[in-house]
C-alpha cells in the first residue's frame, strides 16, 4: 500500500435492488496516481460499485450503506448538484457503451471544449488546437471533420474514443473506467491504454479500472481487487495476486484465460457452474458451490478477511491450506 | 490431433475470392465505387483442420466467412468445397452442396427462434433436407444434445429458458445435425463470460477430435485463435497479409501488421507484460471504401518505404511453410 493519503476511500459500500444486496460491504482506498483493477465475472457487482460512487445507479438500484471519501467530502452524503459538479471534472467516467454518455445534441467539438474549459482558461484557438490533439491521441483520423460532427454521425468505436478523449481532457483526479477498451480492436486498445498511463504519469490521476481481461490488468494495475457475488474476496498488489493467488476464485479466474504460452488444443481450465443471480447469494462463502476446496464450514458462515504479510487481504477459510491447493487447478 | 498431411486433396479451396459492395448515393443513385470487403483472397483447408482467421473490425473476415457459404454473394472467384465450386451453383444444387458446411455465429440469442422448441430448431435441418423424421429424428436430436453436453429432455423447452453458454451449445448442435465437413465459427465465444468461454472452446476441440470436422475459426482474439488453430491467416483491409502454421506465426511473425497485432495482446503476466517491447501503431484502420494505394497497411506501418506506397505486395511462400504479403519481409 502506498504511504500517501488516499484520494478516494470507499468503506462498507452496499447497493440493493429491492431487498437483494447486489454490492455487499465493498471497501478500498486509492492513492493519487494509483491504478486499482476491479475484476470478476459479469454479475459480481463491479459496475454497480463504480456507478454507486458517483450516484449514477440505474433503475431500482439504491445505495443502502457506506461512505465514499473524496477530497474531504463524503460523496454518499452530497446533494446531486454538488455531485454533478464533480462528475466529468474531478472524477471522470468511461463506460463500455458510449451511447448514454455523449450528448446527442452537441457536436463532438463542443463536448470536448466543455471538459477542457473546466480546467484552464483557453481562448478559442487554443481550445481548438487542444481538442484536435485529444482526438488524434485516441486514434481518430480526420479530427478536423469530427469536431463539427454529432455523435450519430460516428461509428460506435469512434464514439467510444470520443468519450475517452472527453474523460481524459478534464485531467481528473480520479478516472472510473468500466471496460473502457473491451469493444475496441486490440491495436486501438494498446493506444488507449498508453494514453491512460500518460494521464496518470502527467497529472497523477488515480484510476479504478474495471475489466475482465487479465492481460489489461497485468499491463495497467498496481493493485487488484477480485469481486465475487457482491463482495471483494481478495485484494493485493498485482504481482502477488498473479504469482500466488490465495483465493480459489482468483486462481481459477487466472487459469481459465488462454495464454500465449499454454499448450494449444488441450482442455482449458474452467470454473464449473456460473455466478448466482444478482443478490441471490448462497449462504456462507458465496463461492462455495463452485469451489473445489469447499467443506461444510465454508457453507456455514461468510469467511472473515485475513491480512497476509504482503499487504494482501483474502476472504477464504482455506487460504493457507497449501496441501489442498493442488486441487484448485 | 496433428494437422493432416498437406498432400491429401484439400477440403476447401478458395481462389481469388472477391466481395465488393457497391457504394450508392441517394435513393436511386448510381454506384460510386465499391467497398472492397474481400479483395482477392486465396487459401485452402485440409479435412479435419482448424484454420484461424484473425484481423480487426472491417478487415473482411466475417464477410469472407459469409461468402464461403454464399450468405453474401461473391463478386468473383472460386469456392471449391470437396471439389465442387459453390460460387457456380444455384438453387437446389447449391442447397445440397451447402449441407457440407455450416455456420456458428457470435450471438446465440439471435441465432435461435425463441418460439421454436429446441428439438424443432435442432431437427429442422434434418427435416428440411429429408434426412430423418418421426422417431429417427427424435433419436438423432437426443444424440446431438448429448454430444454438446445437454440433456435429451431439453428438446421440449424454449430458448429463453437457457443461458448464453447453453444456447451456444444448442447452436453448435444444430450446426452439427447434417454431419458437415466444415463448420465456420464467427466469433463463437466473444459474447461469453470467461468461465463459459473455456467450456465452449473445450467442447469444440472435443467435437473435432471425435467427428473430424474442419473449423474455420474467425475471431479478433489472437489468444483464443492460437489455442484452437493448426494454421492462422491474418487479414487486413480485405486481403490476407500472412498465413502460417500456428507455432511459426507466433515464433516468427513476418508481416509488420502481424508483429504489431501479437505485440498488442496484453499478456496476463505483470512482469512479462511490463518488460516487453511493444509496437504501438498510430492512427486508425482506413475505410475499405477508400483503401490506401500500394500496400494497404503502409499508412500505419512503421517500416513503410516508397515502394510500399505504390506497389501492392502479393502473398508469397517462405521456406518455413508460411506465406506473407510484404515487400520487406525476409
Amino acid at each position: 500500500m502506498t504511504a500517501a493519503a488516499p484520494i478516494l476511500e470507499v468503506r462498507d459500500l452496499a447497493v440493493a435492488i429491492g431487498t437483494r444486496r447486489v454490492v455487499d460491504g465493498v471497501g478500498f482506498a486509492l492513492a493519487p496516481g494509483e491504478v486499482l483493477a476491479l475484476v470478476g465475472e459479469s454479475g459480481c457487482g463491479k459496475s454497480m460499485t463504480a456507478l454507486a460512487l458517483l450516484g449514477l445507479l440505474p433503475g431500482a438500484a439504491r445505495r443502502v450503506g457506506g461512505t465514499i471519501g473524496f477530497e474531504g467530502d463524503d460523496l454518499a452524503r452530497l446533494p446531486e448538484s454538488r455531485l454533478r459538479a464533480i462528475r466529468g471534472n474531478r472524477i471522470s467516467v468511461i463506460f463500455q457503451d458510449p451511447s448514454g454518455s455523449l450528448d446527442p445534441l452537441m457536436t463532438v467539438g463542443d463536448q470536448l471544449a466543455e471538459g477542457l474549459r473546466a480546467h484552464r482558461d483557453l481562448d478559442r484557438t487554443a481550445l481548438r488546437a487542444r481538442s484536435l490533439e485529444m482526438l488524434a491521441a485516441v486514434g481518430i483520423a480526420e479530427p478536423e471533420r469530427r469536431l463539427a460532427q454529432y455523435p450519430f454521425e460516428l461509428s460506435g468505436g469512434m464514439c467510444q474514443r470520443v468519450m475517452i478523449a472527453i474523460a481524459l481532457a478534464a485531467q481528473p483526479a480520479v478516472l472510473l473506467a468500466d471496460e473502457p477498451t473491451t469493444a475496441l480492436d486490440v491495436t486501438i486498445q494498446a493506444q488507449i491504454l498508453d494514453l491512460m498511463k500518460d494521464l496518470r504519469r502527467a497529472h497523477g490521476t488515480a484510476i479504478v479500472l474495471i475489466t475482465h481481461d487479465m492481460g489489461v490488468v497485468a499491463d495497467m494495475a498496481d493493485r487488484v481487487a477480485v469481486m465475487y457475488a457482491g463482495r471483494i474476496v481478495e485484494t493485493g498488489r498485482v504481482d502477488a495476486i498473479f504469482a500466488d493467488p490465495r483465493h480459489p476464485y482468483t486462481r481459477l479466474l487466472l487459469r481459465s484465460v488462454p495464454r500465449l504460452d499454454d499448450t494449444p488444443k488441450t482442455p482449458m481450465t474452467v470454473i464449473s457452474g456460473s455466478v448466482p443471480g444478482q443478490g441471490d447469494w448462497p449462504p456462507g462463502c458465496r463461492f462455495a458451490p463452485r469451489c473445489p476446496l469447499a467443506e461444510d464450514a465454508c457453507r456455514a458462515e461468510i469467511p472473515a478477511s485475513a491480512d497476509l504479510a504482503d499487504g494482501r487481504r483474502v476472504a477464504c477459510r482455506r487460504h493457507a491450506d497449501d496441501a489442498a491447493w493442488g486441487r484448485v487447478a | 490431433m496433428s494437422a493432416p498431411a498437406a498432400t491429401a486433396a484439400p477440403l476447401l479451396e478458395i481462389e481469388d475470392l472477391r466481395v465488393h459492395f457497391p457504394l450508392r448515393r441517394g435513393l436511386f443513385g448510381r454506384a460510386q465505387g465499391a467497398v472492397r470487403a474481400v479483395d482477392g483472397v486465396s487459401l485452402s483447408m485440409a479435412r479435419g483442420e482448424t484454420l484461424g482467421l484473425v484481423g480487426e473490425s472491417g478487415c473482411g473476415k466475417s464477410t469472407l466467412g459469409n461468402a464461403i457459404l454464399r450468405i453474401v454473394e461473391p463478386s468473383g472467384g472460386a469456392i471449391r468445397l470437396g471439389g465442387v465450386d459453390l460460387a457456380r451453383l444455384e438453387g437446389e444444387a447449391l442447397r445440397a452442396a451447402r449441407r457440407k458446411a455450416q455456420m456458428v455465429f457470435q450471438d446465440p440469442f439471435a441465432s435461435l427462434d425463441p418460439r421454436m422448441r429446441l428439438g424443432e430448431s435442432i431437427g429442422e435441418p434434418l427435416l428440411v433436407h429429408g434426412l430423418a423424421r418421426g422417431a429417427a429424428l427424435r433419436a438423432k436430436v437426443s444424440d446431438l444434445l448429448a454430444r454438446v453436453g445437454l440433456q435429451p429432455e431439453h428438446a421440449d423447452r424454449y430458448p429463453p429458458e437457457f443461458s448464453g453458454g447453453q444456447r451456444q451449445r444448442l447452436v453448435i448442435a444444430r450446426a452439427l445435425a447434417l454431419s458437415p465437413d466444415l463448420v465456420i465459427c464467427d466469433e463463437p465465444v466473444s459474447a461469453l463470460d470467461v468461465s463459459v468461454r473455456g467450456q465452449i472452446l473445450n467442447l469444440l476441440l472435443e467435437l473435432q477430435r471425435s467427428l473430424g470436422t474442419a473449423f474455420l475459426f474467425i475471431s479478433h482474439d489472437l489468444s483464443v485463435v492460437r489455442h484452437v488453430s493448426d494454421r492462422i491467416a491474418v487479414m487486413y483491409l480485405g486481403r490476407i497479409v500472412e498465413i502460417a502454421p500456428r507455432d511459426t506465426l507466433f515464433a516468427r511473425p513476418r508481416h509488420p501488421y502481424t508483429q504489431a497485432l501479437i505485440s498488442a495482446i496484453p499478456l496476463p503476466d505483470p512482469k512479462a507484460q511490463r518488460a516487453r517491447r511493444r509496437i504501438i501503431l498510430s492512427g486508425e484502420i482506413p475505410s475499405p471504401a477508400r483503401p490506401p494505394s500500394g500496400c494497404s497497411f503502409h499508412t500505419r506501418c512503421p517500416l513503410a518505404t516508397e515502394r510500399c506506397r505504390t506497389e501492392i505486395p502479393v502473398l508469397a511462400p517462405a521456406t518455413d511453410g508460411s506465406q506473407v504479403a510484404c515487400h520487406l519481409a525476409t
